[in-house]
């Protein structure tokens, strides 16, 4: 059967309403040698508890996200680690593609609603640096379909190089405008101490990097690196008195077939359109009114797909957009402010917290250089894989 | 470990055509795979069907940096076929030169990787320009 767009009840439909996110925290995203999955963990979420002024002991129940512990580290069962590492009696793996960090803060808003708990934990983990490249490329390929894609050695990057052949085919998006996504989100990475690429670059040397898989080159992709992010949530009541915060206003899910050539078309994402519409209907607003958006950006063409489905810009305009400065902090509507997946490191599971974290620190005024004026309302549109699964949150600080 | 068997059982099932999917009875839908529940309809009613395995590439891409156990066959170019019957598949293109989008196709059984030194070597459809 289609896949339908889900007809869950949105934020605005629920009793209590009111989630708040009330701190975030982070390690660093990079190479991390000295530490393991245990270590990411608890360095996060006490830097998350930190920033809350709450203590560990405060949080009723953690949804940790995890996508690769069971290849890379040998280690499952990341919801118990995680209970020993916190001390949290009710930990509980969310699990599924890279979009699972953003999937947990649903579960975690979910809960707070409910009122089963006070204050719960987000949180997002990845440990992939222990494999080699060849590896972590087999690893990262289960994210597409095994048995039909990934078998006949088509990694994530050769789909997405073929997402990409088939938007420029169809639009003329040009090599300029996908290696313009690398320039602003390194740009931008500069500024963000938890990213792992703090270096600009330039279009040409993008445009000069290794070929991947055509036509995707080394400095159009994210790599895989380690990171772990944070953040606890509460109830608007318990949020009333507290000075940073940032409400989440609306979220939206989709899905589509995991295996590319299931799709009639490949130049956009279905599930991301499904899910930002849910999303913007729950909050009551369109996308005019969001002040930046933090995207999936996996490969530059993600992140050019992304404006067009998301209808910050018209579909085949998504690649000019970022060529005329249109995404550039200060710009129409900055995306990726944090650096996105390029410029900070791709986590994995931890990608769709750290964004929500870029949500919390920009609608509260302290993203310092990189800071967007007059923040008011953040989208973060997480996906899985070539786009079989989406999740978008809205956060506003009003 | 005695692989043999394994292998032969594949080269029967290429006999009988390994591009096997099925097809809807209520709807006339082809799947590739073949389905259970018919994606367009949701009947329940579906038949084996046989895809003639030729098509034309409808977008392609040539991997330079590959999964384990793809390494040692760097550069090689998957790409997805728009099969003439209707659905489109995952599979690398053989024997070929320039590949190009729209390029004519068939189907042929070849290794696709070894798993270890005394392991299975596994084989599936690749595709090769028709002509």
């Amino acid at each position: 059967m289609p896949l339908i767009a889900n007809s869950l009840k949105g934020l605005n439909e629920m009793e209590g309403k009111n989630v708040f996110v009330i701190g975030a925290g982070s390690t660093k995203f990079g190479e991390l040698w000295e530490l393991g999955i245990r270590e990411l963990i608890s360095i996060a979420a006490a830097n998350a508890a930190k920033s809350a002024g709450v203590g560990l002991n405060d949080v009723d129940s953690v949804f940790v996200a995890n996508c690769f512990s069971g290849i890379v580290n040998s280690q499952l069962n990341i919801n118990s680690i995680c209970a020993e590492e916190l001390g949290v009696a009710n930990c509980v793996c969310v699990g599924g593609g890279d979009s699972s960090g953003a999937h947990a803060i649903l579960q975690a808003a979910n809960s707070v609603m409910s009122g089963k708990s006070r204050i719960a934990m987000a949180i997002g983990v990845e440990k992939t640096s222990d494999l080699s490249m060849s590896d972590i490329v087999g690893a990262v390929s289960c994210l597409a379909d095994h048995e039909y894609e990934a078998y006949t050695g088509a990694t994530l990057a050769s789909l997405y190089g073929m997402i990409t052949q088939k938007h420029m085919e169809k639009y003329g998006t040009t090599e300029a405008q996908i290696a313009s996504v690398s320039v602003k989100s390194h740009s931008n990475a500069v500024n963000n101490e938890f990213a792992q690429f703090r270096f600009n670059v330039d279009a040409d040397s993008v445009m000069k990097s290794p070929v991947v898989a055509s036509p995707v080159r080394v400095l159009g992709s994210a790599a895989a690196c380690d990171g772990c992010c944070a953040i606890i949530m509460c109830s608007g009541e318990a949020a009333r008195k507290r000075r940073k915060k940032a409400r989440l206003i609306g979220y939206g899910t989709g899905n589509d077939v995991v295996a590319l050539h299931g799709r009639e078309d490949i130049t956009s994402f279905r599930a991301l359109k499904d899910a930002s519409r849910l999303a913007l209907q729950d909050a009551g607003i369109g996308i005019q009114d969001i002040s930046f958006a933090e995207v999936y950006d996996p490969f530059s063409i993600a992140e050019i797909i992304s404006i067009e489905d998301l209808g910050i810009s018209k579909a085949g305009e998504g690649g000019k957009f970022i060529e005329n400065g249109f995404a550039d902090i200060g710009g129409k509507c900055p995306i990726n402010p944090s650096g996105g997946l390029k410029g900070c490191g791709h986590a994995f599971a931890a990608n769709g917290v750290r964004q929500a974290m870029e949500a919390f620190i920009q609608l509260n005024g302290d993203a310092g250089a990189r800071q967007v004026k007059n923040a008011k309302c953040a989208l973060a549109s997480c996906m899985s894989g070539t786009g079989s699964d989406a999740v978008v949150n809205i956060f506003s600080n009003e | 470990m005695n692989v043999s068997n394994v292998v032969m059982g594949w080269r029967r099932i290429r006999k009988g055509n390994f591009l096997l999917g099925s097809k809807c009875r209520k709807c006339s839908k082809l799947h590739f795979p073949a389905a259970r529940l018919c994606k367009k309809c949701g009947s329940r009613e579906l038949e084996d069907y046989r895809f003639k395995g030729t098509g034309k590439i409808y977008a392609y891409s040539e991997v330079r940096t590959a999964s384990s156990g793809f390494e040692k066959h760097v550069p090689y170019t998957v790409a997805i076929i728009e099969l003439d019957d209707g659905p489109k598949m995952t599979a690398q293109i053989v024997e070929s030169g320039k590949v190009h989008v729209g390029m004519k196709v068939e189907s042929c059984l070849r290794k696709y990787y070894v798993d270890g030194d005394s392991g299975i070597i596994h084989y599936w459809i690749k595709f090769r320009p028709v002509g």
